[in-house]
Formats: structure tokens, C-alpha cells, sequence
């Protein structure tokens, strides 16, 4: 049976997110590159798109922001050279490993990346996830 | 007698310049204004002087207005915008000042850029795109409401600087993000994700649908809703917080975890109304007045 997937969006011109950083108590500044659901969720797809006039690529990793803390704050997946030049990132999950997929409530996504060529380097992540029963 | 009055930037970025008008016109009050692919270079400079004292009935910035409008500390500053329609490709800041009756803003791209508004909205709907409400906007909403939705792909963005005035507002989010620094009435939650940061308080927030609310801020929330699958989190600081009262209907969840531990003082209670309503408070300290 088909799956509903909730497809969640961000882009930018500089770097992607930060793990340990979602920005100060006091600051005005929304939160990049990071994705979630309100209960537990699955990770079904991932799909990067850079453009711009830049060039250059930069290693691309997928972490885990843990509710229970940074002493579990593992990452996921790597990709390296993503970027500029047939250097996009299209990830998927076959719906019989979604299981190993799982994430708890609380949990964040988050997607690392450092733009080698800041300003001149468009970024756009799409992001598949699905409710979990 | 009024007239409809498109910007050509036939010479310069100056808008008191009559030549970058098309019918060679600087716009007066009851003009339609128009920015659209016949730009040659952005209206950038003397908007201020230049707009002051106006009433336009409409603003109109197209996406093929690929430029920046207006500069900071030299904003497009009407009276009165009657009707604004804002798509515009540019990439950058534009800044707007005056009293905006009814708003409509769009994104035509994904990197589209923020406009920078400091002045008085009614019913303005953010339909993708980025917005930036600075210290001195008033946010006057009454009776009508921000919409906040994802369009064409592209999230609706808003932060509001701490001094903004939200004393009448109702935000209404299907969509989007919202980092609000100055504290809203009312904010209702049907979808996306609103961050209450500083020290902003919220009257009454209703989360409904997936929507999710971060109580990043230390000020009150004096009464809260939290239906469908919604969530209202705080999760990220340590710093103590006061929670006057809360209902959690269906699968609506309460997440009190603070990852250093924190303190809520809590004065009347978390009433908890559906049987799947899951509250998780590890962590933290719930005091009850």
C-alpha cells in the first residue's frame, strides 16, 4: 500500500546546517537544513540540487540531531564531491528498510554541508518522510 | 488624474527621476505602480523623499522584476498601499515603509529574496518567500489573519524583530516557518513550524494538524491547544518558563524535555483529553502554583 510521504523543503545560497547549532535563545534566525515530523517518523528519500553560477563540490552528510542528546548525535550518511557538475544527491529507501529508518519524537534530520562557493552556490534539499505507525 | 505608472530605469535608480517612468512621470498620489521585466536597473534610491505623503491604490512587483527595490534607510515609503501583489525575482533585501492595507507575497523561485517591511499590515498573506518584519512594523492584523502557506514548492519564511507590535494580530500558519522574537496574541498552528524566541509570550496558541510549535522563548504562554498530530516542543534551552494552562486533545503531543534539564512553573495544569495524547516532561522540573 502506497505511503503517504510528507515532502519538506529548504535551500540557500551558503552553508547547509549545523548539528550542534540551531541558533542562539535570543536570535531571530530560522533553522537550515534541518527536517522532522511531530511524532515518530521514517526517512524515505533525499534529494539535493545545487546550481548557481559557483563551482567547486564539498563532502554532504546527513546526521542525526538525538533527542537523548549529542552523545547520540551519529551520522547517517556521507556523500562526497556533492555539488556543482552532475554532483547532486538523490538517496533513496526501499520500503522494506524503512524499519531501519526510524526516528523518535524530538528527533531532527540535519544536513551538513560547507559551500565552497558561498554566494555564488545554490542549494535546494527536498526531504521524503513518513509518519510512523 | 491617476494613472498607472511602470517602472523602466531608463537612466538611473533614482525614483524622483520622472525619464524612469514609462509615461516619463515621477507617480503621485492614486497612481498604480507597476515593477516588472522592463526594469533596466532596480528603483533604488530617493524612494523615501520621493514616495512620502502618497496613497497608492496598487503596488504591483512581478516576477519578472528581477532588481532590488528601494534601500535600507531609504525605503519605498508611502502613506498608504492600498493592494500590494509582491513576486519578485530578486535575490536580495527590499525595504518598504508605510501602512499596507492588503498583501499578497509570493515566490517565483527558490532563492527568492526578503522584503523588509516596517510599517502597519492588514491582511497580508505570505504564500512563499521570505519576510522580514523589522523593530518599528506594526503587525495589525484585527480581525483578518496572516496566512502563512508553501507555494510552488518554495516555504514561506517570516521572522519578526522583537519590537514589532502584534498586540491585535491572529497569525494563522498552514505552512511555513515563523522566528518571532515579539510575542503574538493569538497564533494558530494548522501546519508548519513557528519558533517563539527571546523572551515572547503568546496569549493563546492552537496547534492543530501536523503543525509544530517551539517554545524556544522564556515568556508565558498563558493558554494552549494542541489537536490532530500537533506538537508544541521546548526542548532546546534550560532557561525556566511559565506555563499557565494547556489542553491536549486526539494525538497532540507535549514535549517538555529539556536536553540540560529546565524548570516550568505551571499555575493552573496540562489537561489531557485524548487517550493517544502523549506529554513527556524527562528532564525537566514542573512546578504547579
Amino acid at each position: 500500500m502506497p505511503l503517504a510521504v510528507h515532502v519538506q523543503r529548504d535551500g540557500g545560497t551558503g552553508d547547509m546546517g549545523d548539528v550542534n547549532t540551531i541558533g542562539a535563545q535570543d536570535d531571530n534566525v530560522g533553522r537550515v537544513a534541518r527536517f522532522f515530523r511531530p511524532g515518530r517518523f521514517h526517512l524515505s528519500w533525499v534529494r539535493v540540487h545545487f546550481s548557481g553560477s559557483g563551482s567547486g563540490t564539498a563532502t554532504l552528510t546527513l546526521k542525526l540531531d538525538s533527542a537523548h542528546g549529542t552523545l547520540w548525535d551519529v551520522t547517517l550518511w556521507t556523500w562526497t564531491g556533492a555539488g556543482i557538475g552532475s554532483a547532486d544527491v538523490f538517496f533513496r529507501i526501499p520500503q522494506d528498510e524503512l524499519e531501519h529508518w526510524i526516528f523518535q519524537p524530538g528527533d531532527e534530520l540535519v544536513y551538513e554541508w560547507t559551500n565552497p562557493d558561498a554566494g555564488n552556490i545554490n542549494w535546494g534539499i527536498e526531504t521524503g518522510l513518513i509518519d510512523a505507525a | 488624474m491617476a494613472d498607472t505608472k511602470t517602472w523602466i530605469g531608463g537612466t538611473s535608480t533614482a525614483y524622483a527621476t520622472a525619464a524612469n517612468w514609462d509615461t516619463v512621470t515621477v507617480p503621485a498620489t492614486g497612481d498604480t505602480i507597476i515593477y516588472n521585466h522592463q526594469a533596466q536597473q532596480g528603483c533604488l534610491t530617493g524612494c523615501d523623499a520621493g514616495s512620502d505623503g502618497h496613497t497608492y491604490p496598487k503596488v504591483i512587483v512581478t516576477s519578472g522584476y528581477k532588481y532590488g527595490l528601494a534601500a535600507n534607510g531609504d525605503p519605498l515609503d508611502p502613506t498608504a498601499i492600498t493592494k500590494l501583489y509582491w513576486s519578485s525575482a530578486f535575490a536580495g533585501t527590499s525595504y518598504l515603509k508605510g501602512d499596507i492595507d492588503d498583501g499578497t507575497f509570493e515566490s517565483p523561485t527558490g532563492e527568492a529574496g526578503v522584503v523588509s517591511i516596517d510599517g502597519t499590515l492588514n491582511h497580508i498573506a505570505l504564500n512563499g518567500g521570505k519576510m522580514h518584519l523589522t523593530t518599528n512594523a506594526d503587525l495589525n492584523s484585527g480581525d483578518k489573519l496572516l496566512v502563512m502557506t508553501e507555494s510552488r514548492g518554495v516555504p514561506s519564511r517570516l521572522t519578526i524583530d522583537s519590537g514589532v507590535t502584534l498586540t491585535t494580530s491572529h497569525i494563522v500558519m498552514n505552512g511555513g516557518e515563523i522566528v518571532t522574537l515579539a510575542a503574538p496574541v493569538t497564533l494558530t498552528v494548522n501546519g508548519g513550524h513557528a519558533i517563539l524566541r527571546g523572551t515572547a509570550a503568546a496569549t493563546l496558541i492552537n496547534i492543530d494538524g501536523d503543525g509544530v510549535v517551539d517554545w524556544d522563548s522564556t515568556g508565558t504562554i498563558a493558554m494552549f491547544h494542541v489537536r490532530g498530530d500537533g506538537l508544541l516542543r521546548s526542548i532546546q534551552y534550560t532557561r525556566a518558563k511559565t506555563l499557565t494552562e494547556g489542553h491536549m486533545y486526539g494525538n497532540g503531543r507535549v514535549d517538555l524535555r529539556g536536553k540540560g534539564g529546565q524548570l516550568f512553573t505551571l499555575t493552573n495544569g496540562i489537561f489531557v483529553h485524548g487517550a493517544n495524547s502523549p506529554l513527556f516532561a524527562p528532564g525537566s522540573v514542573v512546578a504547579v502554583s
